[in-house]
């Protein structure tokens, strides 16, 4: 039985290992295939398949992404992580938006929750976008107040 | 650790926002509580900035509703999700929104730190804050909505 410790060194692993050094395959083995992600992107299935895609975009949007981690609470069969994105808008900030070369930071708050074994079951997250599109000068002007 | 009681300090936090009951908001917040939420640094500093915040959200949405979706915590940590909806009736014409009666449904995670006696020392919270632009017709569905 995964305790929350255990969990919690999962959530660290996930994040060192495929976000910041690419190594997709360990997503493949945490998450379960009954994986569901709450908050995916727009578009997105929310499923394994397409968290595995996202992990794989955001690597090749943003080629230098780190992710360091602020604090990691976890509780029972979840765990919360609290962390900032750094790296440079490389090949779009999202997709359809054209690259601007500035380097951005990004806080984000992920909640994941584990089975018995281990495996990471749900996703939800919410992420400092506006922030970061605000650093990339991508923010649309307000609309004029009439 | 009084993770039961920080996890209670949190959900009445969020009722007595929702019914505006600031001398109770004030006993849970610490005076000089350091909020982390961005945009907090265009608010008053502490828990003026966190009931003026509270009060912008009703000018905005008069009916604004919240709802405390998943609550846990560790030590002296405390996660929590929340939904918030409601109309816009007000307007945020600090981002050129007019009221236009669109509905808006989103939400936010905070992590807040607690004193021993669970009173709220430091708050972290992000809010997705797309998703309402989207709903208020302030910015463009991203591609694949």
């Amino acid at each position: 039985m995964a305790t929350p410790q255990d969990n919690a060194a999962t959530c660290r692993e996930l994040i060192q290992r495929v976000m910041n050094e690419g190594d997709i395959a360990f997503a493949e083995k945490i998450l379960a295939e009954s994986f569901v992600d709450h908050s995916p992107m727009p578009g997105s299935a929310g499923d394994k398949a397409s968290a595995i895609s996202m992990f794989t975009m955001m690597r090749e949007q943003t080629p230098d992404m780190h992710i360091d981690i602020d604090d990691v609470i976890a509780d029972g069969n979840k765990v919360a992580v609290r962390s900032t994105m750094t790296g440079t808008d490389t090949n779009g900030f999202m997709q359809g938006m054209p690259p601007t070369g500035k380097p951005f930071s990004m806080g984000a708050i992920d909640v994941m929750t584990f089975d018995e074994g281990g495996m990471n079951t749900e996703h939800y997250g919410v992420y400092d976008i506006m922030g970061a599109m605000g650093q990339l000068g991508l923010l649309p002007p307000p609309p004029e107040a009439s | 650790m009084g993770t039961t009681e920080n996890v209670d300090a949190v959900r009445r936090l969020e009722a007595a926002y929702g019914a505006r009951e600031y001398d109770t908001v004030r006993s849970i917040l610490a005076a000089d509580v350091a909020c982390h939420t961005p945009g907090s640094d265009m608010m008053p500093p502490a828990v003026d900035g966190c009931i003026a915040a509270n009060e912008g959200g009703f000018t905005a949405y008069p009916d604004k509703v919240t709802e405390v979706l998943d609550i846990f915590g560790e030590g002296d940590r405390v996660v929590s999700h929340v939904r918030m909806t409601g109309t816009n009736q007000g307007g945020l014409p600090w981002m050129g929104i007019e009221p236009n009666g669109n509905a808006i449904d989103t939400d936010w995670i905070q992590i807040s730190r607690h004193a021993g006696d669970g009173t709220i020392l430091e708050t972290w919270a992000q809010m997705d804050t797309p998703k309402m632009l989207v709903q208020l017709g302030a910015m463009p569905a991203p591609e694949g909505m």
